[in-house]
């Protein structure tokens, strides 16, 4: 990529309509990450709605600034409250609040928030530099190609993130069939419609979503835990939330520099997204560590590695998002939905047909994390007080604006019940340890997933044996099999191994 | 409320198999080698695994607490009554929103919501009022979502 | 005059502002109008109808927001603008589809549930094949098909969309057996253009503004145009009855509608501002940088044309094995 692409981009980037955007994002995101119980991935699901009616930069722009923005502050109540804000921040939630028991809870958020920036950025570099690569590698597939990376993707987040495979091929099994809903793209003909007109046109993603991370969070919010968390007792005014951030720099740049290049690995797998990399970053850092006995009492090393590998990850599941149109976790595969309604088909073609658009969008990921520091030490001043506002204020409020969200989509209250339903059934899925996020991926998957099927059935003429018979193709189709075969045998080898010990026993 | 393994993979196996059933009965376009039934066809045939797997994991680790176990509702009274209020207040607003149109809806949703949430009044009416009122015309006005005024037709 | 106060307070207060919009138009437009697209934003059809919203909202002093309403090759989208209320603030874009969902036996959307309001745009359409394909002209393809049935794939939309129909159709008007060239059903033109490119498929049926992408970086080539005369976007692109000596030329269009029983003063007052819009200079500079051509019909003209290719596409339709009968 040259400049010719790279100044047009920055030039869209820095508008004000996009920084404004960008600016109000983040706030947002601070806003509801901090607050125990709302995640990230609901602050993106609620932001949707306002994203449709935007330009793709400014709507992508506010997307990534919210998530990073959310993560990031999710580390705020685990430090204060030993809650985590949002499921990538429990991997450390131990140690952050270790450290405030210590006197440090400043240092702790500062950690947090610096380290994410700069995992961030180095997300956002290698999504800059390596994404048109790959994408000139992806121009000839066709699609089988597109079949198999799609099925890995969807089988991955399904049977590895999560510790129950039957439950997540299921979940991800009902967003596939959610999303054959409606009149066929490819014979016009109604699948599942039982007549209603309405949903002729499908079931709409943005409302399932909303219903899925929303409502149902809320939900089970209401339901289980009446008692409010605890508001953090006033801490002494802070000087500087960042002093003594840099020496960590100098202290621990491994830890720094193999936590952001893991995260990026860990999120650029198709199916695999961010959450994971935290986890695996603080495992290994605790287990390469010279001092592994310091680790769970308010040590800053595993901070410093999970912390830059959750953003680092963040910002590389945008690749297999963008190159391949292949999401990697919910936050992106909300993103792709809202660039498919925006008419820019992620997809190697993309980055021919549009490359400014698509660098634009790139760049602001660069810019979302920059203004994580600023926008941190302000939220580090006022944590304490956005965890004070009542809990009986927000949940309404949010309701409303589900409530809205959804009918905002296609202007029908058939699609706030959407949302009614969605929420209902995802409330009962989780109590039940079914996992939400292969659901909304099979939905937004599914159609891209039964088109290239169709078609590669069609153009093989129904010989199986065709899905391998292109070189890429037949190495994504081995890794597929042995993605769905390893957990199988090992599941097996395991059920022969404890009937063996039984007989031994008996 | 949480399932015993045992009914809820026997159910969801099930409900597959309606969906199957419901696959063959997906009209073709004259000429379609692979129509729009197969790939129904296939999810179902996966998610009939799924639950089986489901019941199966559920046979093996038989035995551990009731059927249907609701004990996390037990001693949330005031939190079920909220849920509820949330589950059909949007069910209500769904029948009358067209006619008593978003702002007053979203009022007489949030504000009692806020109040069985343990708000003070105080603090909740000028909540609700200003979260109803912006987000009614930040919709309205900034991205033309036509949201029904219903009475209040002042506020355009 | 205190009864008729109140009167008009009460049916504010229990019709809301469905009252108002009942009431006899004093002068089209006076709100908003709505604009329903059946096509996803950033595609031709959504490019071409924010164009035409934006010229309207000019000369009426009104916004005219477009709304994407999308699904079902389209029918959705076209459904909603049949189904909306004849009041005149909502109107849509329809496309050549409207006269084939009927004969696929999907009902609710065909031309008579429209008021038809003129035309803006219509293209037609090209048989593309890879740069590197040992055909130079469409005879050699013709020929390369009839010789080995079942071998050349071709896609370009939806199985009985209208790129296959005129596919299917040619081949047909050649007296070639349509199922030599089998098709492959795909979600537009777009995927189909890749799988050109990956070398996946041999022919992709749609616009030659579709392909110009492809066709910029050396990697496709159009070898003709089902049209009865060039086009002026393309001039070097011959015609069916040029290159294969058949008339056949089934041409999409993009056109302004409303819902049936639209009241006279609106089918007018747009008619009127759509010949206008199509002689800007700005709007055919626009139109045409995209591939675009403009070519307007007015209300009655566009509902005799719209007729009459129904007629044709049904009996094509027929001829190929595509209609439900």
């Amino acid at each position: 990529m040259g400049l010719d692409v790279l100044i047009p981009a920055l030039s869209l980037v820095l508008q004000p309509q996009v920084l404004v955007v960008v600016l109000l994002a983040t706030i947002y995101g601070l806003f509801i990450g901090a607050i125990p119980g709302l995640s990230a991935t609901m602050a993106t699901a609620l932001l949707i709605p306002l994203t449709v009616y935007m330009d793709p930069v400014p709507a992508i722009a506010a997307i990534v600034a919210t998530t990073a923005m959310a993560i990031t502050a999710g580390d705020i109540p685990g430090v204060l409250l030993r809650i985590p804000g949002t499921p990538a921040s429990a991997a450390y939630v131990e140690e952050a609040y270790a450290l405030n028991l210590k006197g440090k809870a400043q240092l702790a958020m500062g950690i947090g928030i610096v380290f994410s920036a700069a995992g961030g950025l180095v997300g956002a570099i290698i999504l800059l530099v390596g994404a048109p690569i790959l994408a000139r590698a992806a121009l000839n597939f066709s699609s089988f190609e597109f079949f198999w990376l799609a099925l890995l993707g969807l089988l991955t987040s399904a049977l590895v993130s999560t510790n129950a495979p039957a439950r997540g091929l299921f979940s991800l099994c009902l967003g596939l069939l959610i999303s054959t809903v409606g009149l066929d793209v490819t014979s016009g003909q109604p699948r599942f419609t039982f007549g209603v007109i309405d949903l002729y046109g499908g079931v709409s993603f943005i409302p399932t979503m909303i219903g899925m991370f929303a409502f149902a969070e809320l939900l089970r919010g209401l339901s289980s835990a009446g008692t409010t968390p605890p508001v953090p007792e006033r801490q002494k005014l802070w000087s500087n939330p960042f002093a003594g951030v840099g020496r960590m720099f100098r202290t621990y740049p491994w830890s720094f520099v193999r936590g952001s290049g893991l995260g990026a690995a860990i999120g650029a797998l198709p199916g695999v997204g961010g959450d994971l990399a935290a986890w695996i970053a603080y495992g290994m850092s605790k287990r390469l560590s010279k001092t592994p006995e310091k680790f769970g009492t308010g040590h800053e090393e595993g901070l410093i590695e999970a912390s830059s590998s959750n953003n680092a990850g963040l910002s590389s599941a945008w690749v297999p998002a963008l190159v391949f149109g292949i999401p990697g976790d919910a936050v992106t595969a909300i993103a792709i939905g809202v660039l498919f309604m925006k008419g820019l088909n992620p997809g190697p073609q993309l980055f021919v047909d549009n490359p400014t658009m698509l660098t634009a969008v790139i760049l602001t990921f660069a810019l979302a994390n920059l203004l994580l520091i600023p926008i941190g030490f302000f939220a580090i001043k006022g944590a304490r007080h956005v965890l004070a506002v009542p809990r009986g204020l927000i949940v309404p409020t949010i309701l409303v604006f589900c409530v809205v969200g959804s009918f905002a989509i296609n202007n029908t209250v058939f699609d706030v019940g959407v949302m009614l339903a969605a929420g209902l059934v995802a409330y009962l899925m989780e109590s039940n340890r079914f996992p939400i996020a292969p659901v909304i991926l099979g939905l937004v998957l599914g159609p891209i997933l039964e088109r290239n099927f169709i078609m590669s059935m069609q153009i093989a003429d129904g010989n199986l044996l065709g899905f391998f018979g292109r070189p890429v193709s037949a190495v994504l189709g081995v890794i597929v099999c042995a993605v769905v075969l390893i957990p199988l045998i090992r599941s097996v080898l395991r059920t022969r191994s404890r009937s063996t010990a039984d007989i031994g026993a008996s | 409320m949480r399932i015993d393994d045992r009914i809820l993979g026997v159910g969801l196996a099930l409900l597959a198999l309606f969906i199957i059933q419901q696959a063959q009965t997906i009209p073709s376009v004259p000429g379609t080698t692979f129509g729009p039934s197969l790939m129904p066809t296939l999810i179902g045939l996966v998610m009939v695994a799924c639950g089986l797997a489901v019941f199966l994991g559920g046979v093996r680790s038989a035995g551990a607490g009731p059927l249907i176990d609701v004990s996390v509702w037990r001693g949330q009274t005031r939190g079920l009554v909220c849920a509820a209020w949330a589950i059909l207040g949007v069910i209500v607003g769904i029948a009358v929103m067209p006619w008593i149109g978003f702002p007053l809806f979203g009022l007489i949703y949030a504000l009692p919501l806020m109040l069985l949430m343990g708000a003070r009044p105080i603090a909740a009416l000028p909540v609700a009022v200003v979260v109803v009122l912006c987000a009614y015309l930040v919709f309205k006005r900034l991205l033309y979502v036509p949201l029904p005024a219903g009475p209040l037709t002042f506020l355009g | 005059m205190k009864v008729f106060k109140a009167a008009l307070a009460a049916s504010l207060l229990v019709g809301g502002s469905l009252a108002l919009t009942g009431q006899a138009l004093a002068e089209w437009p006076e709100r908003a109008v709505t604009i329903i697209v059946p096509w996803s934003a950033g595609g031709g059809t959504d490019a071409t109808a924010r164009a035409v919203a934006q010229e309207l909202e000019e000369r009426f002093g009104q916004p005219f927001n477009v709304v994407n309403r999308t699904g079902g090759g389209g029918l959705v989208g076209h459904i909603t603008i049949a189904n909306s209320a004849p009041d005149g603030y909502t109107l849509g874009v329809i496309t050549i589809e409207t006269t084939m969902f009927e004969a696929q036996g999907l009902p609710g959307a065909a031309p008579e549930n429209f008021t038809l309001l003129g035309r803006f745009n219509a293209d037609p359409i090209g048989i593309n094949v890879r740069a590197d394909a040992p055909y130079a002209t469409a005879e050699d393809l013709i020929k390369a098909v009839s010789a080995n049935p079942g071998a050349l794939k071709a896609s370009g939309a939806n199985r009985g969309g209208l790129s296959h129909l005129a596919w299917a159709g040619l081949l047909n008007t050649l007296g070639v057996d349509p199922e030599a060239s089998p098709w492959v059903a795909s979600d537009g033109s777009a995927p189909a253009m890749q799988q050109l490119a990956a070398n996946a498929i041999s022919i992709v049926s749609t616009s030659p503004a579709e392909a110009q992408s492809l066709v910029d970086a050396g990697e496709a080539k159009t070898l003709v145009v089902m049209a009865d005369e060039r086009s002026s976007l393309y001039p070097d692109i011959p015609t069916a009855g040029e290159a294969l000596g058949v008339e056949w030329s089934p041409l999409p269009f993009r056109g302004m509608a409303g819902p049936a029983e639209l009241p006279e003063e609106v089918v007018t007052k747009v008619s009127e501002a759509l010949a206008e819009i199509t002689e800007d200079e700005d709007f055919i500079t626009m139109m045409e940088s995209r591939g675009f051509s403009v070519a307007y019909q007015d209300a009655e003209t566009f509902t005799q044309t719209v007729m009459r290719s129904r007629d044709a596409l049904v009996e094509a339709m027929q001829a190929v094995g595509l209609a439900q009968q």
